[in-house]
């Protein structure tokens, strides 16, 4: 039996490891060597200037935008009277099951296919619009939840005190949904800053094309090290961004009543035009995806490219994989949230901080990280599954931990003292009280976890062990290392759309009680 | 080795044992579900145990699809036993080709020898580099000369025999044979037809900068064009160089990627772009044949930068403890009779449309190499393309 003080060392110890451990592949940029020199060299290109701007605009836009569509959406499905809201939520949802270079790929073929004389997709606001479709989900699914907590008391004092309806919502209704807000748009941001396949389709270039410009065209390996390190050092402060726009902890409550569901704003005849306009946002994020998926399907070339066994083992590989990674990514990230959203403290924070850092450099610097650091420490895991599956858990972390610690919050600590004064004994209260309602959090961050490792190539490409392909890497091997190939490719981004969709749908499904 | 098959085999189980955590939850967390599961007569909160049912439901689920799958998953790695041979052989190969390409070629030599492969996918110097002493490799197999190269330089490669070098045409392996060519890729122009007359194409690369053009032409700061500026750097001077560069970007349309190039100029939005000789014949593939292509391939009418020839490397890595099987399996690649009839007679999915290497070979899509009118020069330049870089990203021209 733990004593109460040892229980949480041993939480503290576990947090720091693992901390610790997500640092490592940043370690590992100083370990194999980096110049200060480069850095100051890449100042003196003249295009520099320009990449680092692109960069941080399209990080800012995007992320802007992700809150736009993604708030806006939250509210539609939750406190409108539009018809059709539960499927709404799902089709609001859907466009994560798509990695992004496959949305990327398709809304640039559509656009070559329609308006070839036009540069749409290849534009920064067309790459804003096609990159925000498929990251806003994070945004909506984290908010859907929030805004359904947000206590409608509130907003009646302030009217009842004649505030303006502009002015509740500014003043009382966002404030309420800060956190949730801040906490999803990181990964929105962190997710732009080490994109690369789709940023290279759409024709933005950013920092981390230009890493890997460096890896790949030039072999300059130092080089690419050197600018990663700058890249994670955007990525810090977009990370202190985020953490003051999550702002200072709000009043939850109006009195000691529970808080009763949000009224819904009545829409009479604006209810259909609503509904359409907002049936746009899945259909232009998955539009051009389902269009060149099904003319690949349909295409008279190539039929040989068609290996539907192939697909199928890709499809088992995939799966396995990303189970692995979400049931291991789930229990490592337990302590942390557990620490850091029961004895928040400048060190709980800093060591969940830590584990985004590694979220932000390209996934190519992370798999080179592995690679160095596997042959030197773990040999005999070398290009094996379990090696795999660690890089996942290390990538997706931070999905495990943003989620758990929504749904710790959920678990109120007086629970667990009342528990405690009925004489149950801390583990009793761990697995009967605390992670029982902590539960959808936790599911909510494994779903995450294994849909984003599904989905993941560069890192899987460098460790997948040998003649194993998952659907990303199968789909890959078809696009010959340039464009989609849409006939070759079709049968894995079928394949990848179906098996995205689980998750999304059991994400989709677990908020769906929300929705009235 | 054997650990290695064996844990890619054993998935499941080993992922949950081995993980190098240091965290004992994930060994805990069968013992902590089991609670959950326990008879429990904690009537006060009975409603939380629907919850707690619903994890263990989950987590078993999940246990076993991964269970299940990870058996047929691991059905497809390799297993090198039977193969009916003494000593049955498995090469491991890192490469950077097309994957059907190298399949294809992998897959013939198996038939004929018994002889297995595992195969690293888009590798680079980069992955070879961080493994070190570790590395797998007994053989790279690169798409341009430059990764070739670059090993070659780091001493990391054993010197191929003469006999398989003299097979293929002089010219396009290591002079110091290092590595030998297998197949190789020709820089070309594409063109529109409907925007562009044949008659009125430039005559040389040099010239597609003239102000007759401009607007007209798509590139891509791809691999091969970083090779290009690299052969124009060691030819006719970095100014020279410079020059034309600044041409191409105020005159032509940068689409950042080969394949953008040829798509682009196929749906008619530039009349000309400069790409590989390749991407053309995929594409025609995926349309139903060459006949369904508007786009067409142009050769510059004389010996021209513009047709350069890239080969494509095979080496042996020093670092490889299976010398003899890998000198032999290249060999054999290199052969008129071996890998060489794979790339003459394969289809667009085996041969991925390259040029055979080996003296009198020729495709029967895209011809003989020795039609192409490539200056004859030495990619070993491609070593070190720091020049290149530095010239590239001065400029503002780069991927």
């Amino acid at each position: 039996m733990l004593k109460r003080g040892s229980g949480r060392a041993v939480v503290v110890i576990l947090s720091v490891t693992v901390g610790l451990l997500s640092l490592l592949p940043i370690g590992y940029l100083f370990i194999a060597g980096l110049s200060f020199a480069d850095i100051q060299t890449l100042f003196t290109y003249p295009t520099t200037a320009d990449r680092i701007l692109r960069t941080v605009a399209l990080t800012v836009a995007i992320s802007f935008l992700s809150i736009v569509i993604g708030v806006g959406a939250a509210i539609l499905v939750v406190r409108t009277n539009v018809p059709l809201r539960r499927t709404l939520t799902v089709l609001f949802a859907m466009p994560l099951a798509v990695p992004g270079f496959v949305s990327a790929y398709a809304a640039y073929s559509a656009n070559l296919m329609f308006a070839p004389k036009f540069d749409i997709a290849t534009s920064f606001i067309g790459a804003t619009i096609i990159m925000t479709l498929s990251l806003y989900p994070y945004v909506f699914l984290a908010c859907v939840v929030a805004v359904r907590n947000i206590d409608p008391a509130q907003e009646e004092v302030a009217k009842s005190l004649r505030a303006r309806p502009g002015s509740v919502f500014w003043r009382v209704t966002v404030p309420q949904l800060r956190p949730a807000i801040a906490a999803s748009v990181i990964i929105v941001a962190l997710h732009v800053l080490s994109e690369y396949g789709a940023m290279v389709q759409l024709r933005q270039r950013t920092l981390t094309t230009t890493i890997m410009a460096d890896m790949l065209d030039y072999g300059n390996y130092e080089s690419a090290r050197s600018l990663s390190l700058l890249l994670a050092a955007l990525a810090f402060i977009f990370l202190i961004g985020g953490r003051m726009l999550s702002g200072r902890p709000y009043a939850q409550k109006v009195g000691s009543h529970t808080v009763r569901p949000p009224s819904a704003m009545k829409f009479g005849r604006a209810r259909i035009p609503l509904l359409t306009l907002s049936m746009l946002v899945p259909l232009v994020a998955l539009g051009p995806t389902a269009l060149m998926t099904t003319r690949g399907l349909l295409s008279p070339g190539r039929q040989s490219a068609v290996r539907w066994a192939e697909v199928l083992q890709a499809t088992g590989a995939t799966l396995t994989f990303a189970a692995w990674a979400a049931v291991i990514a789930t229990a490592v990230a337990l302590p942390l949230s557990w620490w850091v959203s029961r004895r928040p403290s400048f060190w709980s924070n800093m060591t969940e901080r830590s584990v985004w850092l590694a979220h932000s450099i390209p996934n190519a610097i992370l798999a080179l990280a592995l690679v160095f650091l596997a042959t030197r420490l773990v040999p005999g895991l070398y290009k094996t599954a379990a090696l795999l599956v660690i890089a996942y858990v290390i990538l997706y972390l931070p999905l495990a931990v943003a989620n758990q610690r929504v749904g710790l919050q959920a678990a109120f600590v007086r629970y667990d003292e009342a528990a405690a004064s009925l004489g149950r004994p801390a583990w009793q209260r761990l697995t009967h009280v605390s992670l029982p309602l902590a539960f959808p959090g936790i599911a909510t961050g494994a779903l995450l976890v294994g849909l984003d490792a599904s989905k993941e190539l560069t890192t899987t490409l460098m460790l997948l062990p040998f003649n194993v392909q998952t659907l990303s890497t199968g789909l890959w091997g078809t696009t010959n290392g340039e464009s989609l190939d849409f006939a070759a490719a079709a049968p894995y981004a079928l394949m990848l759309l179906v098996l995205g969709s689980i998750p999304v749908y059991l994400i989709s499904r677990r908020i769906l009680r929300f929705i009235v | 080795m054997h650990l290695r098959e064996l844990n890619a085999r054993n998935l499941p189980l080993l992922a949950l044992h081995s993980a190098p955590l240091d965290n004992p939850l994930p060994r805990t967390s069968p013992q902590l579900h089991g609670a959950i599961n326990k008879e429990c007569n904690w009537k006060a909160i009975s409603m939380f145990r629907t919850h707690a049912r619903r994890t263990a439901a989950v987590v078993a689920a999940v246990a076993i699809v991964a269970a299940m799958t990870g058996c047929s998953a691991s059905g497809a790695a390799t297993d090198s036993s039977g193969g009916g041979a003494d000593t049955p052989v498995t090469l491991t190969i890192y490469t950077d080709q097309h994957a059907e390409f190298v399949t294809a070629l992998t897959d013939a030599y198996t038939a004929e020898t018994g002889v297995k492969f595992n195969i690293q996918q888009d590798a680079t110097f980069g992955q070879i580099e961080a493994e070190g002493t570790a590395s797998l490799a007994d053989i790279f197999l690169s798409e341009d000369p430059a990764p070739v190269a670059q090993l070659a330089k780091a001493g990391l490669l054993s010197p191929i025999d003469e006999s398989t070098v003299k097979q293929v045409q002089p010219g396009l392996s290591s002079p110091e044979s290092l590595w030998v060519a297998f197949a190789a890729r020709t820089r070309v122009l594409y063109y529109n037809p409907n925007l562009i007359a044949e008659a009125d194409l430039p005559k040389s690369l040099l010239d597609i900068v003239e102000p007759q053009f401009e607007g007209e032409f798509a590139w891509a700061p791809s691999g091969a064009f970083v090779a290009t500026t690299q052969y124009l750097i060691s030819t006719i001077g970095k100014e020279k160089t410079s020059e034309f560069l600044t041409g191409l970007k105020d005159n032509g349309i940068d689409e950042q990627k080969n394949g953008n190039v040829r798509d682009t100029v196929e749906a008619g939005k530039h009349a000309m772009g400069l790409s590989n000789h390749y991407y053309w014949w995929i594409k025609a593939a995926e349309v139903g044949g060459a006949d369904n292509m508007t786009s067409k391939i142009y050769h510059f009418p004389e010996t021209d930068a513009g047709n350069l020839i890239l080969s494509s490397g095979a080496a042996v890595l020093k670092n490889s403890t299976q010398e003899p099987a890998a000198a032999k399996f290249v060999a054999w690649l290199t052969n008129i009779d071996g890998g060489q009839k794979v790339i003459s007679d394969g289809g667009i999915d085996s041969s991925a449309a390259q040029y055979p290497v080996a003296v009198g070979s020729s495709s029967k899509l895209v011809g003989s190499l020795t039609d192409i009118k490539s200056p004859s020069y030495d990619m070993s330049i491609y070593a070190d393309q720091s020049e290149a870089e530095e010239l590239l990203k001065t400029l503002g021209i780069s991927g």
